[in-house]
């Protein structure tokens, strides 16, 4: 019989109720969704790597012969080894792409995974390509390619499509900000397809330890083993392709787990209230049920089940609907930068959580709705609850107060007497608020990266990359022909307190091709002797201006210590900066790696030597496509914040509205027009809205630094904000909150004043 | 010139469902300026209804009531608003008071919607609560507010003071209290007093007496030597 009860009331109560269950489905859905998203990116990458044995450790060298390979085998947590070669290589294909050209010694580690084609067998005659470059060059299985390598041009035909493990996050090297299929791509070629009479410089050996964990152990084991013979060995914290995607899964689970919170919680304030007025109005009923002699704990049973069925049912929807909705508009940009051979969303435990809280919140709520209606006797219970009294306040005590007029001092007083009401009206446009800003906010500040690192830091027009061979005489050539300056990077290591971080060293000859600022954006020159250090890289070793530091180039065994004269800040290419004079000081001599060009450069004649050019808006157009995928999350998190603001506000604005209706049908009664009603509340509306939004203004502020703070330690972004912006969800909040307000004002006009004053109830 | 009020062949239905209930039946009557009215009858006779159309808050089925000559049946939304704000004063069973004003403060209201009020301080003197002027609703007794209530009727200068059963909610001697105060305000200000009650034993003290019985005027009497409200045999 109660069920039938529950059943009607929901049905009497239909706002109240559906807008707890739009809640309650929201706060699911945007978490497992958002959740969904990158966990399931996670699980698949960690089933592609683990079932396609991807190394947890490189080698790289020129030559690593058999006994080499045993020399490593030997070593303590080592599982399983395989040499390599990767080598670059040249097609006739049209645009000169690049084709990074693997040969293994035997398919155990680091397998391709094949999309197309045959499986891919070392014995079998034959390239396998790289699909997303095959259908970038218009290659299909079964035709023929022409590689040259090693001096040798030879026709291979392409046996099957591959991805890789290796290739998730496809590019040539960490200067490439997006993959370029049809400038670069991969591929395996086996053995058998090779003259037996070439000798092949296995020039890497891959190396999977037993777990992830002990590959520090065997990389400092090797450097020893190995002095002098490897350039490099990488973990997979190094990997160009590993260290992106876990990158984006980083910065997506920062999102997907603050936004959720502040969703939850508002939605959960909300349901609170809600629930609270919905007991509070049923208390007469509750009067009725106690004399008739249900048990307390009936009745609270009763009232606690409205909160879990609402909760439950929503909560449900929200994690089913959640995992279908999202992480497929997300997926959609993904696909376009990584290559993984399934995506799909995943649930985790953390996801059946947020169900329960869900139901939790709404059954709490309910209980102590309750429980206070059920502490008085069943007499007392009968009855309504008295009018809160009008109190004076201390403002009254002021001059202002007589002169403020009826309609301040009526709205005053009701702010006052219902405060809980009055809070979470201006929480709701406070939540709104918040997570508007953030949204556009993170818009703002990563699209001013772009700027930032584009327009205000490098000032080039154009980036010459250089061949690794290039001659003296093609240097002069382009210093005369190019207006620029000559630019030196490599990949460094840097020891400093304990820690050590791989990062970029840049040497720069004369010129004014990059601008450095410190972090009040000033200016800052290079000194001519020591080096200057990036602010986020600086933060990350816990180093100040003046302390000393070790760094050494990848491959070479020298440590240099260098003092740290400048502090500069950049959004990316975190490490050392110094000049060319400082370089020399240190014994050292520029080797450019590009030129900087000041004005556009088209590839000229006579200019040999080049690796690719890259103009500026290039650049800008590449860091701008990556940034698609966040604006993706941003439009779903301003969608659902609009949602959530609007269910919010018309929700405590039909509880404020029915709690006054007496009031305000006696205000009709006394001749006030409807319009001057509507305008007594709308006031009202006006400053909490505006209290709302002062509070969510740092809150937006605050959450995008804390986003920003569990970004990758290579990426230094500042959080920032247009007026623009600023302004722009100011007035949606405020358009939000006015257009609630309008809705509502409306029903002044419906109030029946006949059966509104008639009575208590 | 004919009569303050003229109520004309007026019927009022209320659709509660499918069922349409019939509240008045074709009523007619005229309520003279300066009178102290009482409309007299058991529950569900359409004594409210009379007085709720005669207040503006609703509008009637067919018939018309004929205000100083102005017939208010046509009158819209914004029309009745303007009607019920500068010549109707209420006076509620519950008072109906705003709680988050004082005693001062709600009479004070009236300033916002009538142009020539009198003077709030000496209204709410002449009803005997100079001194409470400053407390809230729920710190005056049931008959402390239902005196701000008729202040607050009152303070408009109205032409026409309604009263929906004003001693309903009170004790016989307050009652008796709140209805001499009416009394007195008409004939001390000459305002047209329309009161609903059950209770009979008010009809000595009116100048005109309208009996109503199931939706319809069962009998009108005019009263030529009205009674004081104390000297009324409760």
């Amino acid at each position: 019989m109660l069920f039938k009860k529950m059943l009607r009331d929901m049905k009497i109560n239909r706002t109240q109720f559906i807008s707890i269950f739009i809640m309650a489905i929201l706060s699911v859905l945007v978490l497992t969704g958002l959740h969904a998203e990158w966990y399931g990116m996670k699980v698949e990458s960690d089933r592609y790597y683990a079932e396609n044995r991807l190394p947890t450790l490189w080698m790289m060298g020129r030559n690593y012969s058999p006994e080499d390979v045993k020399r490593v085998e030997g070593l303590d947590k080592v599982q399983a080894t395989s040499r390599r070669l990767t080598v670059d290589v040249e097609t006739t294909l049209p645009n000169q792409p690049v084709l990074r050209l693997n040969v293994v010694e035997e398919n155990t580690l680091s397998k391709p995974h094949v999309v197309d084609g045959d499986a891919f067998d070392i014995h079998q005659q034959g390239i396998w390509l790289d699909h997303t470059f095959a259908d970038a060059q218009g290659l299909k299985v079964g035709d023929v390619l022409t590689i040259k390598a090693m001096g040798l041009e030879s026709q291979q035909t392409i046996r099957g499509l591959i991805m890789h493990p290796e290739y998730v996050y496809n590019v040539k090297d960490e200067s490439e900000l997006l993959p370029h299929p049809e400038s670069f791509g991969f591929a395996y070629l086996s053995r058998e397809s090779l003259p037996q009479s070439l000798p092949l410089p296995f020039n890497q050996i891959l190396i999977l330890t037993e777990s992830e964990k002990d590959s520090e152990a065997v990389k400092s084991e090797l450097e020893r083993l190995f002095t002098g013979n490897y350039t490099a060995i990488l973990s997979r914290e190094d990997h160009v392709s590993v260290a992106m995607m876990d990158n984006e899964i980083e910065q997506n689970k920062a999102v997907g787990e603050v936004f959720p919170v502040i969703f939850f919680l508002i939605a959960a304030l909300a349901m609170l209230t809600t629930m609270t007025r919905m007991i509070a109005s049923q208390r007469t009923q509750i009067g009725v049920l106690k004399a008739l002699g249900y048990s307390k704990r009936k009745i609270l049973f009763h009232y606690v089940s409205y909160g879990l069925w609402i909760g439950l049912a929503g909560g449900l929807i929200g994690l089913v609907a959640g995992p279908l909705i999202i992480p497929p508009i997300l997926f959609t940009m993904q696909k376009s930068l990584y290559i993984l051979p399934n995506w799909y969303a995943a649930l985790s435990p953390v996801d059946g959580i947020s169900v329960v809280l869900a139901v939790l919140c709404c059954g709490a709520s309910c209980y102590f709705a309750c429980r206070r209606e059920l502490t008085e006797v069943p007499a007392a219970a009968l009855r309504p609850r008295p009018p809160r009294a009008g109190r004076h306040t201390w403002l009254e005590k002021s001059a202002f107060w007589q002169r403020m007029g009826f309609n301040r001092q009526w709205n005053i007083r009701d702010i006052l007497r219902s405060k809980l009401r009055s809070i979470m009206a201006a929480v709701g446009v406070t939540g709104s608020m918040t997570l508007l800003l953030c949204a556009f906010g993170l818009r703002d500040t990563v699209s001013g990266v772009s700027s930032r690192m584009y327009g205000e830091l490098h000032t080039y027009e154009s980036r010459i990359h250089l061949q690794e061979d290039i001659s003296q005489d093609a240097l002069k050539a382009i210093e005369e022909r190019v207006e620029g300056q000559w630019i030196q990077e490599s990949a460094i290591e840097i020891a400093a307190n304990g820690k050590e971080k791989t990062a970029t060293l840049t040497v720069l000859g004369e010129g004014t091709g990059i601008v450095y600022k410190d972090e009040k954006n000033r200016v800052v020159e290079l000194p001519p002797k020591g080096i200057g250090l990036s602010y986020k890289m600086a933060q990350v070793l816990g180093i100040k201006m003046g302390d000393t530091l070790k760094w050494r180039i990848i491959g070479q065994e020298e440590w240099i210590t260098s003092e740290v004269h400048t502090l500069y800040r950049t959004p990316m290419g975190q490490g050392i900066t110094m000049t060319e004079e400082a370089y020399k000081d240190l014994g050292k001599t520029l080797v450019p790696t590009a030129r900087l060009a000041y004005k556009a450069f088209d590839q000229e004649d006579g200019l040999t030597g080049i690796k690719n050019v890259r103009a500026k808006d290039d650049l800008i157009r590449s860091f701008n496509t990556m940034l698609e995928s966040i604006q993706m999350m941003i439009f779903i998190l301003i969608l659902a914040a609009v949602i959530l603001g609007v269910v919010v506000l018309y929700n405590l604005g039909v509880l404020s509205f029915t709690e006054r209706v007496r009031e305000l049908a006696t205000l009709k009664v006394l001749g006030f027009f409807s319009r001057e009603i509507r305008s007594l509340l709308r006031k009202q509306n006006i400053w909490l809205t505006c209290l709302g939004i002062l509070l969510g203004i740092p809150g937006g502020y605050g959450i995008i630094d804390f986003i920003l703070s569990t970004m990758s330690e290579s990426i230094d972004m500042q959080t920032k904000v247009t007026w623009l912006t600023l302004v722009l969800c100011i007035l949606i909040t405020f358009v939000l909150s006015a257009g609630v307000n309008f809705m509502l004002s409306r029903r002044i006009k419906t109030i029946d004043m006949v059966s509104s004053l008639k009575a208590v109830e | 010139m004919g009569a303050l009020i003229q109520f004309k062949n007026v019927t009022k239905e209320y659709a509660a469902g499918e069922v349409k209930i019939r509240a008045l039946d074709e009523v007619s009557f005229e309520i003279e300026k300066g009178e102290f009215v009482v409309i007299l009858g058991p529950s569900g006779a359409g004594k409210s209804t009379v007085l709720n159309l005669l207040g503006g808050m609703d509008t009637v089925t067919k018939g018309s009531i004929i205000i100083d000559d102005v017939d208010i049946t046509g009158f819209n939304d914004d029309k009745l608003t303007a009607y019920r704000r500068n010549d109707v004063g209420f006076v509620f069973q519950f008072y109906n008071l705003i709680p988050t004003l004082t005693a001062y403060e709600n009479v004070a209201l009236i300033q916002e919607v009538v142009k020539n009020p009198l003077d709030v301080r000496s209204t709410l003197a002449s009803v005997g609560l100079e001194n409470r002027m400053h407390q809230f609703p729920t710190q005056l007794s049931g008959g402390e507010q239902q005196r701000v209530s008729i202040a607050r009727a009152v303070c408009k200068n109205p032409k026409l003071l309604l009263c929906d059963e004003p001693t309903g909610a009170l004790d016989s001697e307050t009652g008796i209290l709140i209805l001499s105060l009416l009394q007195k305000m008409s004939r001390e200000h000459g305002h047209t007093v329309v009161i609903v009650t059950h209770n009979a034993a008010l009809a000595p003290a009116a100048d005109r007496v309208i009996k109503m019985r199931s939706g319809k005027v069962s009998e009108q009497v005019r009263n030529p030597a009205p009674v004081r409200m104390e000297e009324v045999n409760w």
